[in-house]
């Protein structure tokens, strides 16, 4: 006991001299570092850095997430297996019953996409992209894609999943890039009411299935379960691609705004491949790289 | 001995992979902070070695992991490293529950400083799980640990 007592004793204040002067080095080489990601153009750069450097690693565990990306289901519970293999059943025949009426379901699909407003959407060209990462869930949402700047892809391109908009294109890569979720907190998506042609914003919270709108004056014409799509405002997106459906509305008679949640329609979480929107072919002959300018869509995290 | 040298960098190596592991979504917000947890091990058990320094290289290389601003992590696990350091000798001669609840009020501190620095919404699970699930980890991790320790190193 005496040796070990003594000893510690020892190099407690022989080997750790300026503590506070460490401290004090590292917390200014951090605040440098944020700083100048934050103030300067570097912050590209320094992203790019990060994507880089991680992506050896991403790679690996998303493929290891794909190939068997039900190591999960050995940690659940035998009882919930087998209410969901029972859910899944009962789900696949009422799914069969329904795949005869589908035929029909589809041609109507189409006109209503028509009278959406999306036949904009099936002229332009898409690349489909594998996603690397999903949005984990302490951190701000974020997906990493595995294809960059040598597939075409440039700053400020949408990014969409079949059910809707997925966010746009931030940090371009030459073989990889970063999406800013739509659902990033305080990233603001100009939408339209599809029902009342009400335009307003959609304003991300951080969290994956809510987003709110935070301009709406009390008693505008938006009610829980209308569409919102894109409405095309500022040119990050092009108009008339859902975005969510609203959930609720509150009025709060005391304020200006009425606070409007709504349900973002991108599923992240079970998207495997994203599709980005390339621009028409002569707008991206006109501007090759030039990055586009920041829209409410499109400014810093 | 080139094994004992290495083993507090090798082991936070392995604490930045276990971090970049993905977790299925229903069970993200109970994964443990495994660098904060290796980070103070080796800080109580071989200050000469790894530091505030340390913490913040480990730091950056977390925020490269998580593709968050670099220098945040960094400046986070430099003061909580520096917590640990100034307090090390009465840390580790506390019993093993006091352990457990100094450092689960250090893990908390290391999410609300995460909240404060970046956009996590404040009431979601991945705050206040996390640090107790870690705390709850720390003989575990000790126990494992102390043995890549050079002999003679012992915690308490």
């Amino acid at each position: 006991m005496a040796p070990r007592a003594s000893r510690g004793a020892g190099f407690s204040s022989h080997h750790q001299p300026y503590r506070a002067a460490r401290l004090a080095l590292c917390l200014a080489a951090s605040f440098v570092l944020l700083g100048v990601a934050r103030w300067t153009h570097w912050r590209g750069a320094f992203v790019s850095a990060e994507t880089a450097l991680a992506a050896p690693l991403l790679r690996t565990w998303s493929g290891l997430a794909h190939e068997g990306r039900d190591w999960t289901l050995a940690l659940e519970p035998h009882t919930r297996l087998a209410t969901r293999v029972r859910r899944l059943e009962r789900h696949l025949l009422s799914l069969r019953v329904r795949l005869a009426a589908d035929r029909a379901l589809i041609a109507r699909n189409i006109r209503l996409r028509r009278l959406l407003g999306l036949r904009q959407r099936l002229g332009r060209r898409t690349l489909v992209v594998p996603i690397l990462t999903l949005p984990h869930d302490p951190y701000p949402p974020r997906m990493l894609l595995a294809r960059g700047r040598t597939a075409g892809l440039r700053h400020g391109f949408p990014v969409v999943d079949p059910h809707g908009l997925l966010g746009v294109l931030s940090v371009v890569r030459p073989h990889s890039a970063l999406v800013r979720l739509l659902v990033t907190r305080r990233s603001l998506t100009p939408v339209e009411d599809l029902r009342s042609h009400v335009l307003t914003f959609a304003e991300g919270t951080g969290r994956l299935d809510r987003l709110e709108l935070p301009f709406v004056p009390n008693g505008t014409d938006i009610r829980r379960g209308d569409l919102l799509v894109t409405s095309g405002v500022g040119g990050t997106y092009p108009s008339g691609y859902p975005v969510a459906v609203v959930t609720r509305v509150i009025p709060a008679p005391a304020y200006t705004f009425a606070r409007i949640r709504a349900r973002p329609l991108a599923q992240p979480l079970r998207d495997r491949d994203a599709l980005v929107l390339l621009p028409r072919a002569a707008q991206h002959r006109a501007h090759p790289a030039a990055p586009r300018p920041r829209t409410p869509g499109s400014g810093p995290r | 001995m080139r094994r004992e040298r290495l083993a507090p960098y090798l082991s936070l190596a392995a604490a930045l992979v276990l971090a970049s592991l993905p977790w299925p979504r229903s069970l993200a917000p109970w994964a443990p902070l495994w660098v904060p947890l290796v980070l103070f091990f080796w800080i109580l058990v071989l200050p000469e070695r790894v530091g505030i320094v340390t913490a913040w290289a480990t730091g950056l290389l977390d925020d490269v992991v998580h593709l968050t601003p670099l220098g945040e992590h960094a400046a986070i696990l430099a003061v909580l490293a520096y917590v640990v350091e100034r307090w090390r000798l009465e840390i580790r001669l506390a019993p093993l529950g006091q352990q457990m609840a100094v450092f689960f009020l250090l893990f908390t501190a290391e999410r609300l400083l995460e909240v404060w620095l970046t956009a996590v919404p404040l009431w979601s699970p991945g705050v206040f799980l996390p640090p107790l699930v870690t705390a709850l980890l720390w003989p575990l991790a000790q126990n494992l640990l102390l043995r890549l320790a050079p002999r003679g190193r012992l915690l308490l």
